[in-house]
């Protein structure tokens, strides 16, 4: 009777310990990519579930994953982030005056929220962000909301009624890309890198001047 | 690995017998150097049915140096080698 019972607990123990293991290799994982710079994040994500992929068995794979935040806090060096974001701060606190007014545009066309295009590798986003009491200077999040065209964000965008000039004003701010500024301040906070933020900016800047290239030539077949 | 070679890095941490944890700073500061380059491997996560692997290949640069660094290391174990005998 006790080596049956034995046997059935051990059983159920090493069932519940192996059906914890992938919570806990998820866990890690996710710890370790949290530690490493905000430009490093998304690389490491998928090459460390690849090779977490290739490793048979379920105690080798936690055991590599634990590794994995060992790694993440060796290579997260904090000085050279730190330098990023003190960057962005000063580019942040140089453009102040211009951030301010195409957010408080933006502002009072979206009320209580702003949305603007976001293109990364994956695609064209409408990026939606709500600000917190601090206004002009923080803002409450960001999150990639819809996969979208940017041409189809400017038609749904415009839709909706609002002040002609105001409208007129953010039009250009979008168009000289004054518009992703506004998510610089993510990058003061950390939530964005400073090269990621860069990239993105231009090539929002590059998508606006194609766009506008086409624009020309089609009011010059018009005419 | 050789120059040509292109090894994952779990085919690394295989070879090598390098625990995670030791291998990816190791992996990220020859990158960093020049020494090694990576590149993602070819195909769509969703149609491969998993996380794309990243290759890694030793540069020019990484193997002549590697060669340079080995050969003093020989020089100075055969030194050390006819010093103890």
């Amino acid at each position: 009777m006790g080596g049956f019972l034995g046997s059935f607990l051990g059983k159920l123990f090493a069932d519940e310990f192996r059906a914890w293991l992938p919570w806990i290799q998820e866990r890690a994982m996710q710890a370790a990519v949290r530690r490493l710079r905000p430009d490093q994040r998304e690389r490491y994500n998928e090459e460390w579930r690849s090779h977490l992929n290739e490793v048979p068995g379920e105690i080798a794979k936690t055991l590599v994953a634990i590794g994995f935040v060992r790694a993440a806090m060796e290579m997260s060096s904090r000085r050279e982030y730190d330098f990023s974001r003190i960057r962005a701060l000063a580019l942040y606190l140089l453009l102040l005056p211009v951030i301010s007014v195409v957010y408080a545009v933006v502002k009072i066309n979206s009320r209580n929220r702003y949305v603007f295009p976001m293109t990364t590798p994956a695609g064209d986003f409408i990026v939606l962000s709500r600000y917190c009491p601090l206004g002009l200077i923080l803002y409450y999040s960001l999150r990639l909301e819809r996969h979208i065209s940017r041409l189809y964000w400017e038609n749904c965008h415009y839709s909706s009624w609002r002040a002609p000039r105001l409208v007129m004003l953010e039009t250009f701010f979008m168009e000289q890309g004054l518009i992703d500024l506004l998510s610089l301040g993510h990058v003061v906070l950390g939530r964005l890198s400073y090269q990621r933020w860069l990239q993105i900016h231009l090539s929002n800047l590059e998508v606006t001047e194609k766009q506008r290239a086409a624009r020309s030539s089609q009011s010059q077949d018009g005419s | 690995m050789s120059s040509k070679d292109e090894l994952s890095g779990a085919d690394i941490a295989r070879s090598t017998r390098l625990s995670s944890g030791t291998l990816y700073p190791i992996l990220s500061r020859l990158e960093s150097a020049k020494w090694i380059e990576s590149h993602w491997e070819n195909g769509d996560p969703h149609k491969l049915g998993r996380p794309r692997r990243r290759f890694y290949q030793v540069t020019a640069l990484g193997a002549r140096n590697a060669r340079k660094q080995f050969t003093e290391l020989q020089s100075a174990i055969g030194r050390l080698a006819w010093e103890v005998s």
